[in-house]
């Protein structure tokens, strides 16, 4: 999915997002202030930085508290605790002589300070936020310099930085992007996009079920040469009739149930093979029989009609009325094989029955994410290979639609 | 279609597009910051040529983001990054040998603040972990280059200090940088979670009603001739030779209804159900849309959803309909060539309208490229077959 934050919601993603940002710039500035003072220390071990060492990491404590509660107390208090910090800094370093050749280290602890921010949302409280941290920082500066003497020059870098963040935030009000339609627009189609792969699925099902019934049925009438019907087909054509002017038939949820409970004898695939034994045809079943009870509900009842499906059409178009089904079962996928050794056909020649494999074995097996394979040669019979997901992925639902 | 990176761009495309003004001002920034650094810099200078070459490389390798930057190459990825970073990089060597061996440890060593800023402004382009490596690597060759420096230094400043300096810079920034990217590509990443719930309970809500309605298209193919057969052979339990011959007839129109349905695509549906003045419901889809070979099936769900949104960011142009669009898809050896081909009025319509659109097709096909020729939208891309 491609789709972002709606237009509302985006001021207050940025300002939790920015405030994140700035305090990571806070954190490494401490740490970094630590260091340099632990390095001057290192250089000369007769100097007392100490204090210039245990201030900031007491700083960085604070800041990380605000950071994490975000609530007025934290933020005063880590302003507090990082200008005494500050104070301390700059008295340890001016007393240890490092201050005239280094413009650098001082300005670390007073980036911490801009970088404080607090509760409010919007622009406006974080810039405020911003400008007391930075007021904050030039008062220790003031203090110092008036209650040591110490003589502190303008701190070029802390106002380039306050600019900076200023500059960031002021360019990400005014260039935000201007296009609120097109979000809204792009959340409708992935909507639709669902609606569509679900009526998708339905019709593949409704297309198949009409071919397996309505006909099939035509199709026993059509080439029937009895003049009365034979009694099993009426009544199979008098209970689909029933089923498909019924409510039920269409009914996807099932689709979605869990695995399907149950012995081997309960499974779907159990009562299709029985229903072809039925309609005349030997069939040989071999194999991991269990393994299909691993299949949710939905799966195992589209692999069932598919695998009928493939033992009508060996009935009706084989010229022999025995079929092996073989049941193979990996960790993640099981597949069932239907084979005859009858006449065989060309799968892209069969035009005139160009439905039943595409649409009742081939559209069906695809709908729960699974393949088919069909090896047939004339005259030397046909080997039909359904392999399905033990776990269904809706991935794999998606891609296989049209 | 490549895999998506986590970064702002690629996951919220439309969104990002703003973002590209607000780099390229930050970068042309930050040259000013640098000329303005090194002008404020000339007493620690001893090589001004060098520096001269430094700002002038730095500026070349800012370009290459900058160009990036733009919607219409995104996305923005590795190589390009690595590249400018690479090119940042030299320069940032080239002032800080500019100045070699007097200390500036002040706001005028613009060198780690070009590679750190340059790391920051990328934040809604490369992922979290790419700008943190990328700072750690870069800051880590800064600070070789400073201790090469520092083994003669004559000052006062520990090495370590003078280290710090160059890195601190390097790794606050892009560490900001990457906090940015994570923080908000984390948002996005949940937002499109909530949606995705969401629209499979809306989705769940409209189960009943699509089935319903694809029932009632079926029970009117039924109702209108297999039910009044089926009943009359059900009650007589007879069949006559004109029968069998009507039983052959209506499967027959059965299954050329059947095909018609099986055949038709995602798009065609879509173009079918969109309405307009041209043909009806049935011819529309042949009269818009040339894909002799069936190629729209191939698409992933992310590239239709893209395609979805454009057409009917079109069709809500005014007075737009479907009959002024025309689509082909079209197979060149493994990859298939889209051509989406729209009048529209471009006097109410900007092209900066599409741009957007341009994004988030973007980060669903290749080769996207879009032309305005009055009254004429084109836009063509590619997608691999798979």
């Amino acid at each position: 999915m491609s789709l972002g934050l709606p237009a509302h919601l985006v001021p207050r993603s940025e300002d939790s997002v920015t405030l994140r940002a700035s305090h990571a710039v806070g954190f490494t500035c401490l740490v970094s202030a630590i260091l340099v003072a632990v390095g001057y220390q290192s250089a000369d071990p007769a100097g007392t930085l100490w204090p210039a060492i245990l201030a900031p990491a007491v700083a960085l404590l604070s800041l990380w508290l605000a950071a994490r509660s975000d609530t007025v107390l934290t933020s005063i208090l880590a302003l507090a605790v990082g200008a005494a910090g500050m104070g301390v800094y700059i008295i340890a370093f001016s007393a240890a002589g490092v201050l005239d050749h280094d413009d650098f280290s001082i300005t670390l602890p007073a980036i911490a300070l801009l970088v404080v921010g607090g509760p409010g949302r919007g622009q406006l409280a974080r810039i405020l936020w911003e400008l007391v941290g930075y007021a904050v920082s030039q008062l220790v500066i003031a203090v110092v310099t008036l209650s040591t003497g110490i003589v502190q020059h303008f701190d070029v870098t802390t106002a380039i930085v306050l600019t900076a963040i200023l500059t960031i935030q002021l360019l990400n009000a005014l260039l935000r992007s201007p296009f609120t339609t097109a979000q809204p627009r792009l959340h409708r189609a992935t909507r639709e996009e669902q609606v569509a792969i679900l009526r998708h699925r339905i019709e593949v099902r409704a297309a198949a079920l009409m071919h397996d019934t309505v006909l099939s049925h035509l199709a026993a009438l059509g080439g029937s040469t009895d003049r009365t019907v034979n009694p099993q087909l009426l009544s199979q054509m008098a209970t689909d009739l029933h089923l498909l002017q019924g409510e039920e038939w269409l009914d996807d949820a099932t689709m979605d149930a869990g695995p399907s409970a149950g012995a081997w004898q309960q499974s779907p695939l159990f009562a299709a093979i029985a229903e072809s034994r039925e309609l005349g045809l030997e069939v040989d079943v071999t194999g991991d029989l269990p393994a299909v009870t691993r299949l949710r509900r939905g799966t195992a009842q589209t692999l069932a009609l598919a695998v009928k499906q493939c033992l009508v059409n060996v009935l009706r178009h084989s010229g022999t009325s025995r079929a092996e089904v073989v049941i193979y079962a990996l960790d993640d996928e099981v597949s069932v094989m239907v084979i005859d050794a009858g006449r065989g056909f060309v799968e892209s020649e069969a035009a005139t029955d160009r439905l039943g494999i595409r649409q009742s074995v081939r559209r069906r097996m695809e709908s729960i994410g699974g393949t088919v394979q069909v090896w047939s040669t004339p005259g030397r019979g046909t080997s039909i290979m359904l392999r399905v997901p033990v776990q269904e992925s809706a991935d794999a639902v998606g891609r296989a639609e049209r | 279609m490549k895999p998506t990176e986590r970064t702002r761009q690629q996951l919220d495309p439309i969104g990002s597009t703003g973002v590209s003004s607000i780099t390229v001002v930050l970068l042309l920034l930050l040259i000013v910051y640098c000329a303005v650094a090194t002008l404020a810099g000339e007493g620690h200078i001893r090589f001004p040529l060098v520096a001269l070459a430094a700002l002038l490389v730095l500026v070349a390798g800012l370009v290459v983001s900058m160009r990036g930057a733009s919607p219409y190459r995104a996305p923005f990825r590795q190589g390009r990054h690595l590249t400018s970073l690479a090119v940042v990089l030299v320069a940032a060597v080239l002032a800080e040998v500019s100045t070699w061996q007097v200390p500036v440890l002040g706001w005028q060593n613009w060198g780690p603040v070009a590679v750190g800023g340059l790391l920051l402004v990328l934040a809604p382009f490369r992922p979290a972990k790419e700008l943190i490596t990328a700072g750690i690597v870069a800051s880590a060759f800064l600070g070789f280059v400073v201790l090469i420096e520092a083994r003669d230094s004559t000052t006062d400043v520990p090495a370590i200090v003078v280290i710090l300096a160059q890195v601190t810079p390097v790794l606050a920034l892009s560490l900001a940088g990457a906090a940015y990217s994570h923080g908000v590509t984390r948002q996005i990443v949940s937002w499109q979670r909530k949606v995705a719930e969401t629209n499979l309970e809306i989705v769940d809500e409209l189960r009943e009603g699509i089935a319903t309605s694809v029932r009632r298209d079926r029970i009117t193919t039924l109702d209108r001739e297999v039910i009044p057969f089926f009943s009359r052979v059900l009650q007589t339990g007879v069949v006559t030779d004109a029968d069998r011959a009507r039983a052959r007839e209506i499967a027959q129109s059965i299954r050329a209804i059947m095909v018609a349905e099986v055949d038709r695509s995602w798009l065609e549906v879509m173009i079918e159900t969109a309405g307009g003045d041209g043909p009806g419901r049935s011819g529309a889809a042949a009269a818009v849309i040339h894909d002799p070979d069936r190629l729209a099936a191939g698409m992933y769900v992310e590239q239709r959803t893209a395609l979805r949104a454009l057409i009917s960011t079109l069709r809500e142009q005014q007075g737009f309909t479907r009959d002024d669009l025309d689509i082909s898809i079209t197979a060149d050896g493994e990859i298939n060539r889209v051509e989406v081909v729209a009048r529209i009025d471009v006097g109410a319509v900007s092209r900066s309208a599409f741009v957007p659109y341009l994004a988030l097709l973007r980060s669903a096909f290749d080769e996207v490229e879009m032309d305005i020729d009055p009254p004429r939208l084109r836009i063509r891309f590619s997608y691999e077959q798979h």
